[in-house]
């Protein structure tokens, strides 16, 4: 069981619910995938357009909500954002982004560890999207941070885990949960951070936008825990050299002895 | 019956004098339980919108929960 503050999860897949081609894909989707804490996002109703209550559905499904501050541009946007979330959702769980370049969405260092200061001081369950820095991760845990979420590469790129060499050393330091965010593309690449010892990974962009977003989220849920396990047993150590897995006699030796 | 103006997510709309935040809710085609209510850049707590009345040239916005990662 993985414990994340004061909740504990039996997957370590969270996903979130953009991109999906429908509310009836998303929820088939997030049901697969046995996630049990799923992301969403807040905005300012549009009453024009007609409200369309996604939130229903997902309560009704029974996971566990982690809204996130995206679209804030700074600490005071994304406590604002936070303070939100926590009014209406009941939940004082929040993924902490601050990503002001609109190309990149390189999330911002400094506001993003002004603001998780502030949300941990407010009493909030806070879980940071942050580069792979491992003296960030460091800092952000010393504030009271419950995990910390690194990303493998640009969100929704599908690049994988670019940022490998820094994940191993933030995983290494931690003594929070290493949540893998951002860039996963393939069920292999989840796979591979869970070996590494990732306490989870979150996982949007691969799922939705896949052909088969059902049958995606399956594919995710068996490699993560997959990977898991593989991480539990414990890999075996990597070597330069051949290393023999018969006797290395000769052979004419062996048939003299 | 007076009524005043507010404005609500940028739209100007006329409401009866103390009129609830909650009664004018609920003439938007809004899920009262999937958002939440700021007023003058202040998030007011879900469980006095049925005391406080709106103001006159209150400017107000609904958040609410969309799909994001």
């Amino acid at each position: 069981m993985l414990t994340i503050g004061d909740s504990q999860f039996s997957s370590r897949l969270f996903t979130g619910t953009g991109k999906f081609a429908s509310a009836d894909q998303m929820l088939a989707a997030l049901a697969a995938s046995g996630s049990q804490l799923v992301t969403l996002a807040m905005k300012r109703v549009d009453l024009k357009a007609g409200f369309d209550d996604i939130l229903a559905p997902i309560r009704q499904s029974g996971v566990k909500l982690l809204p996130n501050t995206s679209g804030a541009r700074n600490a005071k946007e994304a406590i604002f954002a936070a303070e939100l979330a926590r009014e209406v959702l009941g939940t004082s769980w929040i993924k902490l982004e601050i990503h002001p370049d609109p190309k990149y969405l390189m999330p911002d260092p400094i506001e993003t560890f002004n603001a998780a200061k502030v949300l941990c001081e407010r009493g909030f369950t806070v879980l940071p999207y942050v580069h792979a820095d491992p003296v960030l991760c460091r800092n952000l845990e010393s504030v009271g941070c419950a995990a910390v979420m690194p990303l493998g590469s640009p969100i929704g790129s599908n690049r994988g885990l670019e940022t490998a060499t820094f994940l191993k050393i933030i995983i290494e330091q931690a003594s929070v949960p290493v949540v893998v965010d951002a860039g996963i593309g393939s069920p292999s690449q989840a796979m591979a951070a869970m070996e590494m010892g990732a306490s989870a990974v979150l996982v949007n962009t691969a799922i939705a936008a896949s052909r088969n977003p059902v049958k995606m989220a399956l594919c995710f849920a068996d490699a993560v825990a997959t990977g898991r396990k593989a991480y539990e047993a414990g890999l075996a150590q990597v070597h330069q050299r051949a290393m023999g897995t018969s006797p290395q006699q000769a052979l004419t030796g062996f048939l003299t002895e | 019956m007076n009524e005043i103006s507010i404005s609500l997510n940028g739209q100007l709309i006329q409401v009866p004098v103390s009129t609830s935040l909650e009664a004018m809710l609920e003439a938007q085609a809004v899920a009262l339980d999937s958002i939440a209510l700021v007023r003058g850049g202040e998030v007011v707590p879900k469980s006095t919108w049925s005391e406080v009345e709106c103001q006159a040239d209150d400017v107000i916005e609904i958040f609410g929960v969309v799909a994001g990662g």
